[in-house]
Parts: C-alpha cells; structure tokens; sequence
C-alpha cells in the first residue's frame, strides 16, 4: 500500500463523541475573527504574531551586524546600537519563541489528547490579545523621543533606575513584559487544566504524546518563574516612579537581588523556550522514523528532571558576580546535561533501525539534533565556574545561547511548520522550497555563530557597538557578518513557500504524513471542536495503531482491549483481519480488568507485561513490541 | 607537540599569565577531552541513522517497532552521571584555586569602576584615574595603566561607583563583576615569565553608552620594579585623560 | 487523577528539598524564599487534586482508564463558548490600565472602565448559558 499518500481507514465506522456547544451567535468576517475562543484560531494568531516578531527582531540582529563587520565602525550610534541589542533580544524571548511555543500549544494540545477546545476558551482568547498588547507596547517605544529601552534584555539594576536611565522606553519595556508575562501565565493554567481534565477516554497520562508532556512541564515552569519576573518588574517600577530603593545601593538597595530575582525566572524561561521545542522534535522523528518514541518513559522522566533541575541552577548566570554558592549551582547545572542525554540518546534509538524519511520537517529535526548538541556542551563549559570566569559576558556566551535557541528551538519550529502546516490549512508546504529554506538557514546559522566562539575565547565582549582593530577579532566577526546575511536571506524561501502553498497548494487529507498522534485523525484543517469520531485510544499513538493495526504496539494483558476493528475496513493492509481476530481472541480469555486504580498503565510493555495473566497473543510476523 | 596540540583546542584563547590559570587550562583540557569525543560519537550516530536507514522513495517498509532496551536507557543516564561527577571533581577544585584569598597578601589593590573609566589607588594611596573623554576613539591606546607585580600574591579589591561593571583581562583568564556596594576581592598571582609584557583589560557589564570604551591596560613588572614604581609614586593623583 | 496529583506533589517536594538544601548551605535569603514560595504553590495544586480525586471516591475517570472506549467519553464536557465579544473587550482594557502606568494615569480612565465592564460581562455570559 502507499504509506505516503494513504491517510488511513475511513472514520464512519469509529463511535460518534458528543459535545456539547456553548451558545453564541454565528457572526461572520472580522468580527468573527476578533471574538473567537476556538484555540486553533487562537493558536494561529499567536504563530503568525510571534512569527512577524521573528522577522522584526531578525532585522535588527541583521543591522548589528552589519555594525559589527568591520572595527570601529560608524553605521550606527552606540545608543542606538544598544536600544537594538536590547529589543532584539527581548522580543525573540519574551514576543516570539515563548509565545510560538504557546501557540503550538494551544493549537496542538487539545487535538492530541482528543478535547474539543481547551478547557477556558474565552480566558484563552483573553490571552492572546494581551500578548498582542504587549508586542505593541514594546515595539512602540522605538518611537519615544528617548527611543526604547537600552539596557540589555536582562535589565540589570542600577542601570535600570530612574537616574541612570531615565525616558518612558524603558516604562514600556516593563509594561510589555508584564502584557506578555500575564499573557503567559493565563495560557500555562489553560494548558495544565486541559491536560488534567479534558483528555480523551483510554488517553491516560501516559499516553499523552511526547509533545504535550513537554507542553505540560512548560506550563509548570511558566508558573513557577513568570510570577518572580512580574514580582522583580514591580519592585523595578516603584524603585523608577515611587521613590523606592529596592535595587539602589546608594540607599541601602540590593543590585544582587535583581539579579537573583531575574535569573530565578531567567533559567526556567530558557528551559520553557526549549521544551516545547524538543517535543517537536520527537514528533516528527517519530513520525519520519516510522518508528515509536524510544524509550517513551524515560523522556517523560527525562523532562520532568529537567524541568525540575531548572529552577535551581538561576545563579549560574550570576558566577562573576561572587555572591553566589558557586557549587551548588555547578553541580546542579552539569546535572542537567544527564537528562538531556538521555533524550539525545532516545531520539537516535528513534532513528535507529527506523525508515528515515529525509523529507523537511526532519531535516530541521536533524539540523536541531546537531545544532543543540554544540549549544548543550558549550552550555557545560559554561557551568564550570572556573570556564566561565573567563568567559562569561564574552561572545562565547553569544554563541552558546543562540546554538540552543536558535540552532535548536528555531530550527525545531521551522520543522514543526512543516510539519503541522498541512494540519493547519489542508496543504503541503512545497518540499523543495522548504530543503532550500534548510540548508540555506543551516549554512548561514552556522557560519554566523560558529567564529563567535572563538571571539569569545580571544576576549571579545558582549554588548560593545564598536571594537578596536588589532585584537584579533577583525576576520571572525567578518565571517559571522556574512553569515547573518546568508541567514536572513533563507527566510525568503521560506516565505515565498509559504505565499504559494497558500494560494496554489494541493490539498490533503487528514493525514499526510502517514503520523501517528491523534490530531491525524481529523481533518486538515479540523472542523470546529475538533472530534466527530475519536478512534480508541489504547497507546501513545492511536492514529498508528488504527492504520497500522499488524504493526501496532499495543500490549496485550490484563488492561488491555482490543481495538475493534470490523473486518471491512479499508486501507488497513491484508493482515488487519486476521490480525484483528487473533487479538480478538486473545483479548477475549483477558479479564476485563476492575480498572482498580491502574490508570496509569504504559503503553510500551514493561519487562514483564504481556506475560500477566497468561493470555495467549499470536506471533505478528516480524514485529514485536517491546525491547531488542 | 604538546604545545601543539593545546595551542589546538584552546582555539583563540590567550594561554594564561598567572597561577590560577594553571587550573582553569586543566579543567578546559579534561572538559573539551571528554565532549569533544563525545560529540563526535552522538554527531556520528545521528548521521549514520540519517544515512543509513534512509527510506528512498519507492523503498516505502515499516520497520520493527522497537520501543525500549532497559540494559541501554540505564546505561546512558549512569555513565553521563560518572563524567558529570568527574567534571565536577575538576571544577571544584580550580573553583577554589581561583577563589580563594591569601591571608597575607603581598600588595593590596584598589580598582573602582564607574561610568565610563577606571581608578587605580596603590598601597602608597597614589591614584590613576582614566576615563572616557568627550570624543572618544575606539582605537585609542592612551589607557589607564594598572602595573601589576609578578611573582607576588595581589589582592585586588574591586568596587563600582555607580551601575554594573566588570573588571576582565583576558589573558588571564579572569573576570570579577564590580558592583556598587560590594568589596568584590580577588588574588592574582602572575607567573613572572611574562613580566615586561603589557595586557589588555576591558569591561564586560554592560554599563552605559561608553561601556565599549572602558578598557585599561595592566601592565606587569617584576617584583623589584614595581617596588621601584611604588616608591616613586605615592600619595599624589594623577589624572589620565583616554582617548581625544 | 492519581498521576495528576503525583506530579503536583513531585514538584513541590523537589521544590522543598532543594530550597531545604540550599538554605543549609548558602543562607541565602532570595533563592530560598522563591524556591519555597514555589513549593507552596504546588503543594497548593497537590492539596487541591488530591481533594478532587478522593472526592470522586477514586472512581477513574473515563480519561484514567486505559481500557475506556470512546463512547464511555459521551455527553456534556463543558461549556464551550464560541465567538465571544468579552476576550477581547478584556483585551483591550487590561492593555490599556497596563500601558496607562507608561502614558500617565489618565489613561487608567479608559482602561479602566473597559476592563470592569469587560470582566461583568464575561461573567454574566457565563451564567447566562
């Protein structure tokens, strides 16, 4: 049968779910569009917004380094050069990775555990327009007389106090952090109850796909970390407009605790740019691996560690300052490489032996497999104190941090609007287009930040508009300036594949990709409140076992049924009767299990399973589930 | 050869000037020594994958479903674990080379920073003070000289007058955040083949509009020199006008 | 719920531990106050869950069964609106309270009295189902 082009048995046959509908009017155009609470609507609306951030935030790393080519450049002024490296760096973390993850999210999440919306629709729209909110407030501060805030994306007290930096930029700065931080929390309390409540029958919690287990961790630290950085921009902004002197030392003030207050909701917010990324990554290897997740539950254990880890190593970025328990947070942060191997090692025992399609979306899944491995062992140099004594503040630090944000999450969502982008709107990104966007983007990522390493072994510093000449540092920054080009221009293939997909594309069915999660299994794009058949759910990959029944992996034994599959289905392969029969009857001598509180049963068998109750299953060819 | 090879995979970096660098190069050896290996292995099993189990179109199969290796996943989360322990066992105790401080230390230094200069203040109160002027060049070498002894344990006791700066030489490997209201003390210990030789300081906090132009010079002498330099110079200030 | 609570309760303990643990060895006020702080939040949403799954005498849930069939998942869920005006009527006020701290508070005015009628009206919709 054609894996690629099938998309699967027909649905009619699979048992209705109802929902209920809320009440409301049908109102059509624009009003439509503005009051919707559907999060697949919500959810394109904060891809697109944070995606036109990128762009925006992208222009100007674009116009820094064209300052940056050459010594002692005059392109741009050093107070505009740092309003640039400011905002860019606030809205690619607080406007467009963040909220691009959220947006996955609401998207994704409900359509992968079978719920009809998320759980707070309205709250959930509430979200997006304060999201929006704040993309405008900051962006409209370029345009106060004192231009917008310049002083670094960390703001760092004293510099942030009134004296030294006076001007309504840096207010609105704040007030956009707080629109996006808000924005934030509400959609983390939407994701968690969605994920607690809203889940299909059979979807129990460790069935969930990878994806949104990282979603939902995300969403724990969002609430662990967004309510400090609220807390720290309030006491900023009393110690600017209220006469306190919280951070102000020469009043008694603590420019450590902004610090400290920053980073405790700094290190999380790096992790809750990564994670939703990573689950990603799984995805599409998974799917293009024709292959399970391997080694489902230690990726879940492997993203709780880290999400967990994450809230204790904050000082980390605060060793030069020798106020901090240096070992503590060393250990701490070398620790969390453990977790993160072991999700390396899962993705390649994904691959391993699988049938790699090499088509974009994993080609962006490779090129983040490898651009994250270079940032995650520059992030362990980095760890030590000692290492980052000396280079702390420099370009390597530059380096290292796009290589995991940019070289990992960007290029993770790249893969993943190929991927999902025939979800969204019912076609298929060109695939040409999409190879040349990868491999331009790959050459020019690299070629922009591979030099800036040893720029920072050679003493370049961070944040400096103009660099004298005779240091050394003349050719790399030439190089990493070309690079920047190179990679701003592979957005243009990009664009242009997405204009002409959009006008001209072939339309597919719900499952293209031959994929395997739940979304799949409705239209593309799907119809309101997602569902009118779910299919039964009985492991992590329902829309896989349903198409793939003599390849499925689902554990016979005691809380396990079979999937009941009538004979006539089409699609299914010449085997799925008879298999469907021999599960049939092995199913049949199970006990139908009292549901005595095992709800938590995996679906990967662990050692042991399958043998519980002496049911007898049949040899399925040459597939088995479980280990090698 | 073993120049060689460090001068290798120390990349760009300077090769350290003082005593505590001694450590720092060591714990960069063992680190690069075991990612790099690493890497390259979880680099090669990616591509392979890639390569290897590539499906070409109208190669179309649906390999074994291989969900778990108990024996495996167990094996890569502990050995992480021991190289995670060894890094650590490397970092602590260059952590505590670098940081500790001398009870007696020979010479004791005063560095304060500010918006956009330096000040120097010697045991014998004799002061250099350079900064920012109206016009500056980027590529100005008229800097602020901080002379600084070899083969002598100094302390430097680091502090800022207004925001965030940090005081960084990189050859030697070292950066101390200034931060107004905090003592910020640290030791140097030059090793004295680079005696004679003059290296770059900057600053690396963002601190302000002129924060590229805050860099200094720290200029090492020998021990008797400096002693000559110190006897020379005490108890007046001078001022140093930078760039212009 | 069981795996919902655990995970409630995992985070607040771990939270505990390491803010016990960085207490004991640094002293440092800030870092252990947040992670605390942390912790309590979570064992808030422990104690919370934990409620709901005693409450509904441990009885798993359609979702909790690994054996549950699609049609064990029928009838009312809950209430899910569609188009509302509200959202962004709520938008659109908290923006403007927020941006009326840069703009002056006049500003606040607007803002204001866009973000309570906005929020009455959520409610009422609410109830008026």
């Amino acid at each position: 049968m054609n894996l690629i082009e099938d998309p699967g048995p027909s649905l009619e046959h699979l048992e209705r779910r109802l929902t209920e509908v809320g009440p409301g009017p049908k109102s059509k155009g624009l009003l439509a569009y503005v009051t919707s609470t559907d999060h697949k609507q919500i959810g394109i609306n904060y891809m697109v917004t944070s995606f036109i951030m990128f762009l925006v935030a992208g222009l100007m790393a674009v116009l820094m380094r064209v300052q940056l080519a050459v010594p002692n450049n005059n392109f741009m002024s050093l107070g505009t050069y740092a309003q640039l490296f400011t905002m860019h760096g606030s809205i690619m973390l607080f406007l467009f990775l963040g909220p691009f993850g959220f947006g996955l999210a609401n998207y994704l999440v409900p359509l992968q555990i079978g719920a009809p919306d998320m759980a707070f629709p309205r709250f959930n729209a509430f979200s997006y327009w304060l999201f929006l909110g704040g993309c405008v407030t900051m962006c409209s501060s370029f345009l106060s007389s004192s231009g917008a805030a310049d002083w670094g994306w960390f703001a760092y007290a004293p510099l942030t106090e009134v004296i030294h930096s006076p001007g309504i930029g840096g207010d609105l700065w704040i007030v956009g952090v707080a629109l996006a931080g808000f924005s934030g929390i509400f959609t983390a309390v939407n994701v968690i109850t969605t994920v607690f409540t809203l889940r299909a029958p059979g979807m129990v919690m460790f069935r969930m796909p990878i994806f949104c287990w990282n979603q939902l961790v995300t969403a724990f630290l969002v609430l662990l970390a967004f309510p400090v950085l609220t807390a720290a921009i309030v006491l900023l902004w009393a110690d600017r407009h209220m006469g306190t002197h919280f951070f102000d030392p020469t009043h008694g003030g603590q420019p450590i605790l902004w610090q400290n207050l920053f980073w405790f909701f700094g290190h999380p917010e790096v992790y809750i740019l990564a994670l939703p990324f990573f689950g990603i990554a799984t995805e599409i290897i998974a799917t293009f691996s024709r292959k399970p997740v391997f080694g489902y539950k230690g990726m879940v254990f492997a993203t709780l560690s880290i999400g967990g880890l994450s809230m204790g190593v904050w000082a980390h970025h605060m060793y030069t300052t020798g106020a901090v328990l240096l070992p503590f947070f060393a250990i701490l942060t070398l620790l969390i490489s453990v977790p993160t191997g072991i999700k390396f090692f899962n993705w390649i025992g994904t691959m391993f032996r699988g049938s790699v399609r090499l088509e974009s979306p994993m080609l962006f899944a490779l090129g983040f497999l490898v651009c994250f491995l270079l940032g995650g062992f520059t992030g362990i140099m980095l760890a030590e104190p000692p290492l980052d004594f000396q280079l702390h503040d420099t370009y390597f630090v530059v380096a290292h941090f796009h290589y995991v944000l940019f070289g990992g999450s960007v290029f993770a969502a790249f893969g993943g609007i190929h991927y999902w982008f025939p979800k969204f709107t019912g076609k298929k990104l060109d695939e040409r287009l999409g190879k040349i966007t990868f491999v331009i983007m790959f050459i020019g990522f690299n070629l922009t930040f591979f030099p800036q390493h040893d720029l920072g072994l050679r003493g370049m510093q961070r944040r400096i508009a103009v660099y004298p000449s005779g240091q050394g540092w003349d050719f790399l920054n030439m190089l990493s300036s070309i690079g920047a080009f190179i990679l701003a221009f592979s957005i243009l293939p990009f664009l242009v594949n997405v204009w002409v997909t959009m006008r001209n594309g072939k339309k597919v069915g719900p499952n293209p990709w031959d994929a395997m999660t739940l979304e799949w299994a409705t239209e593309s794009p799907p119809a309101e409140h997602n569902f009118e058949f779910l299919p039964p759910i009985r492991s992590e990959r329902p829309v896989w076992d349903l198409n793939h029944p003599e390849h499925s992996t689902v554990p016979h034994g005691r809380h396990a049924r079979e999937l009941a599959l009538p004979s006539s289905s089409a699609g299914a392969g010449a085997g799925a009767s008879a298999s469907a029969s021999a599960i049939a009857g092995a199913g049949a001598s199970a006990s139908a299990g009292a549901g005595a509180g095992d709800s938590g049963l995996p679906p990967g068998p662990g050692p042991g399973n399958g043998d519980g109750d002496g049911a007898t299953h049949q040899d399925r060819g040459d597939d088995r589930t479980g280990g090698i | 050869m073993q120049e060689l090879l460090a001068n290798v995979i120390h990349w760009g970096s300077p090769s350290g000037a003082t005593q505590q660098d001694h450590s720092v190069l060591q714990l960069w050896d063992v680190t690069y020594y075991i990612a790099v290996p690493l890497g390259a292995i979880v680099i090669g099993l990616i591509i392979w994958c890639a390569v290897r189990y590539r499906e070409r179109p109208g190669q179309e199969r649906i390999p074994r479903q291989v969900q778990y290796h108990i024996p495996l996943e167990v094996l890569y989360t502990l050995i992480p674990v021991i190289l995670v322990g060894v890094l650590f066992a490397y970092t602590y105790r260059a952590e505590n080379a670098i940081d500790s401080l001398a009870a007696h230390p020979a010479y004791t230094i005063r560095v304060d920073a500010f918006q956009w200069g330096w000040r120097f203040t010697y045991p014998t109160g004799y002061e250099v003070l350079g900064s920012v002027a109206t016009e500056p060049s980027i590529n100005s070498t008229d800097l602020p000289v901080l002379t600084l002894p070899a083969g002598e344990t100094v302390e430097i006791d680091l502090f800022s007058d207004d925001v965030n700066h940090s005081f960084y030489v990189p050859a030697f490997l070292f950066k101390r955040d200034a931060i107004q209201g905090i003592n910020n003390s640290f030791d140097l210990n030059i090793d004295p083949s680079v005696a004679g030789q003059r290296f770059i300081g900057e600053c690396t906090q963002f601190c302000g509009v002129y924060h590229p132009y805050m860099r200094f010079w720290v200029q090492v002498v020998s021990e008797n020199n400096f002693k000559a330099f110190l006897s020379s110079h005490h108890g007046l200030s001078t001022t140093q006008a930078e760039g212009s | 719920m069981k795996h919902e609570w655990h995970l409630a309760l995992g985070t607040a303990v771990f939270l505990g531990i390491i803010a016990t643990i960085y207490w004991a060895w640094s002293g440092e006020y800030s870092g252990t106050v947040m992670l605390a702080f942390g912790g309590c939040a979570y064992a808030i949403m422990f104690g919370f869950v934990l409620l709901q799954f005693l409450r509904r005498n441990r009885i798993p849930r359609a979702e909790d069964r690994s054996d549950a069939d699609p049609e064990d998942g029928e009838g009312e869920i809950a209430f899910f609106p569609a188009n509302s005006i509200w959202p962004v009527a709520m938008g659109l006020g908290a923006v403007s309270l927020a941006v009326g701290l840069a703009f002056g508070k006049w500003f606040w005015a607007i803002g204001g009295i866009l973000l309570f009628g906005a929020i009455v009206g959520f409610a009422v919709e609410a109830e008026s189902r």
